[in-house]
């Protein structure tokens, strides 16, 4: 189980407030550009191979691979070994010292089959320094899913050498107003194959994943009345209810699934008073963890499932608390600032990030559950708000008002490889990174 | 990990071993896996459905509720950063709304919480509804009928005045009335 490091994490903890004065970057990810890969140029096993997409294969596999942060992946013009696997079947191993003299620790090679169905790539991984095969695979598309392909194979590469899967293909849905109206999208982690996955013209609100990638919560006023939770579900055009078992002139909003996609967190307003239940999907089984004349909300899950950070202001400004999934132990963990909210815990379990208030704008910090160690990790003299992890922990995905609108960004937890991923088309909130596709 | 536990991969892997017929070399045969997931060949998400023109509508709420509002005179209540205490200027405009709807007992209306766009959209949720609620609680030990009062929080998502400057913000931290049908 690798955890992640923080380097200065301990100096900075007796060092609260001033946060843009110091380095923003303290956490490092021992694992980052471990290691070097070798991509050949597939086979094909056309009479007249298709040349643009076995070169936008590997281009494609490359450049995931660049962006997992995990592999640098090596010029081919560096290859002493052939720069083109020649046919999969039969071929013995690699000549690995070709390889690994060249530095390398990965060699992906492969071949494209044409069928009358569409498109299969079967690839090898090698440890070239160890001369051992990792994975053998075969991936099924259309013809036009060359990318995509490529995205599953980079993610496993990485995780054939991390235990891992990389994030490549991976979803972020977010909130954008570009129609208008807030709905919900989804794009690829690399920000690219935007796609509508509400159109209703209401406000939505606050998407979160099901764990098993397939499955998106959201708060939505689509009735006409007070907000409730509604569920995307993969290739199915209408939205579901969820809480279908619940009153509907209750505001209920802010749902997330436990890790088991079993049981629902979620804020419920009694009297006014916004609290935090638990209850199966259809609302029976409900539980109520909080119980405060303050606010009480944004609850999320410990990866163990055993407890929730939430935000409450019952101290007299919003705080991040830990509890227990049956409202015991409650903790009270930031104490810095008039304003912190927005946690989200960690695919590791060793942090939670959140985003506070720094003079009159927002960043991002992450502090670990006891509340004993915390340090800025996206600081920008404009706002960035509302954090979520990638799968592999590897990444935060943002929202940010560096550019003026509102933009949907990841950065490393190291604190570099930023970047942008919504550009040009209205305000882009409320990222939620979703489970890496081997969840499905 | 691997798909194979969906009966989709099962099907696919069959249909790897079956339609293609590719043999291996060695010791195992590949794991084979859809590219998408083992959902169709669409990504998923595409909502087909095109929502109608409903231009004036505020989730669900056309715009005569608002309107009529405006037609009784009833006033919007404003608010300072992230507080929910009724000002001296809100206490006036909730003073000449209460006269307005003491003589219209038959008429019942929406508070609807807002907040600037600042900080995060979960609290202002929260904080739209305690906005709305401190304006209802405001009216009725005026002496209006709770009767005649309901609540609902917009958060940030309905700003009157899109901008991110104070002049935009402090028209969003209100509490709009709607007269509802």
């Amino acid at each position: 189980m690798r955890r992640l490091v923080c380097v200065v994490g301990l100096l900075l903890a007796s060092l609260p407030a001033a946060a843009q004065n110091r380095p923003p970057v303290v956490v490092t990810d021992p694992n980052a550009r471990t290691f070097k890969a070798a991509i050949q140029r597939f086979a094909d096993n056309q009479a007249v191979p298709d040349a643009a997409r076995i070169t936008g294969l590997r281009e494609g596999i490359g450049s995931a691979l660049q962006l997992s942060k995990v592999f640098e992946v090596i010029d081919p013009r560096a290859f002493l070994g052939p720069d083109e696997t020649v046919a999969l079947e039969g071929v013995p191993p690699p000549l690995c010292p070709d390889w690994s003299q060249i530095g390398a620790d990965a060699l992906v090679e492969g071949t494209v089959i044409t069928e009358p169905r569409g498109l299969a790539v079967q690839f090898r991984i090698w440890d070239v320094v160890r001369c051992r095969r990792l994975k053998l695979k075969r991936y099924f598309g259309n013809p036009s899913d060359v990318d995509v392909i490529a995205r599953r194979i980079a993610d496993d590469v990485v995780e054939a050498f991390t235990g891992r899967p990389g994030m490549a293909s991976s979803e972020i849905a977010f909130v954008s107003d570009r129609s208008g109206r807030k709905e919900i999208y989804v794009m690829n982690a690399d920000g690219s194959e935007v796609r509508a996955a509400t159109r209703n013209r209401s406000i939505n609100a606050f998407p979160a994943w099901a764990p098993n990638g397939s499955e998106i919560i959201y708060t939505s006023y689509r009735l006409g009345g007070q907000p409730t939770l509604f569920l995307l579900t993969r290739g199915r055009r209408k939205p579901g209810r969820l809480l279908s078992k619940v009153d509907e002139s209750v505001p209920i909003y802010r749902g997330r699934f436990d890790p088991a996609g079993k049981r629902l967190a979620f804020v419920m307003s009694v009297n006014g008073a916004p609290e935090i239940f638990t209850s199966r999907r259809d609302g029976r089984g409900m539980k109520q963890l909080t119980r405060h004349r303050a606010i009480d909300i944004s609850p999320s899950w410990s990866p163990d499932g055993q407890r929730l950070t939430f935000v409450s202001d019952r101290a007299g400004s919003p705080q991040i608390y830990v509890m227990n999934a049956d409202g015991g132990n409650v903790r009270r963990i930031t104490f810095d600032g008039t304003y912190n909210t927005s946690p989200v815990w960690s695919p590791d379990g060793a942090w939670i990030a959140y985003e506070t208030r720094v003079g009159g704008q927002f960043d991002i910090w992450i502090t670990d559950p006891d509340g004993r160690v915390k340090a800025p990790l996206v600081t920008h003299p404009r706002s960035d708000e509302t954090p979520s992890w990638s799968p592999d922990g590897r990444w935060l995905a943002f929202s940010s008002a560096r550019r003026g609108r509102n933009d949907i960004y990841v950065m490393g937890i190291d604190g570099k490889n930023l970047r942008r991923l919504t550009g040009g088309e209205g305000n882009n909130t409320s990222p939620a990174w979703g489970p890496a596709p081997g969840a499905r | 990990m691997m798909i194979r536990n969906s009966t989709g991969g099962m099907r696919l892997l069959m249909v790897a071993v079956l339609a293609l017929g590719l043999a291996c070399s060695s010791d195992e045969g590949p794991d084979a896996e859809s590219a998408r997931g083992g959902s169709t060949g669409s990504t998923g998400w595409d909502d087909p459905v095109t929502g109608q023109d409903m231009d004036g509508d505020i989730a669900g709420r056309g715009p005569e509720g608002a309107a009529a509002a405006r037609r009784m005179g009833l006033k919007t209540v404003y608010f300072d950063y992230d507080r929910s205490a009724i000002r001296e200027d809100g206490r006036a405009a909730l003073r000449a709304n209460y006269e307005i709807l003491r003589g219209r007992p038959d008429v019942r209306v929406e508070l609807q919480g807002n907040c600037d766009e600042r900080g995060s959209a979960e609290y202002n949720f929260a904080l739209g509804e305690r906005r709305a609620k401190a304006v209802r609680d405001y009216l009725v030990r005026l002496g209006v009928s709770p009767n005649q009062l309901t609540t609902v929080s917009f958060g940030e998502e309905n700003p009157s005045v899109v901008g991110h400057s104070e002049s935009a913000w402090s028209r969003n931290r209100r509490v709009d009335f709607a007269v509802l049908p």
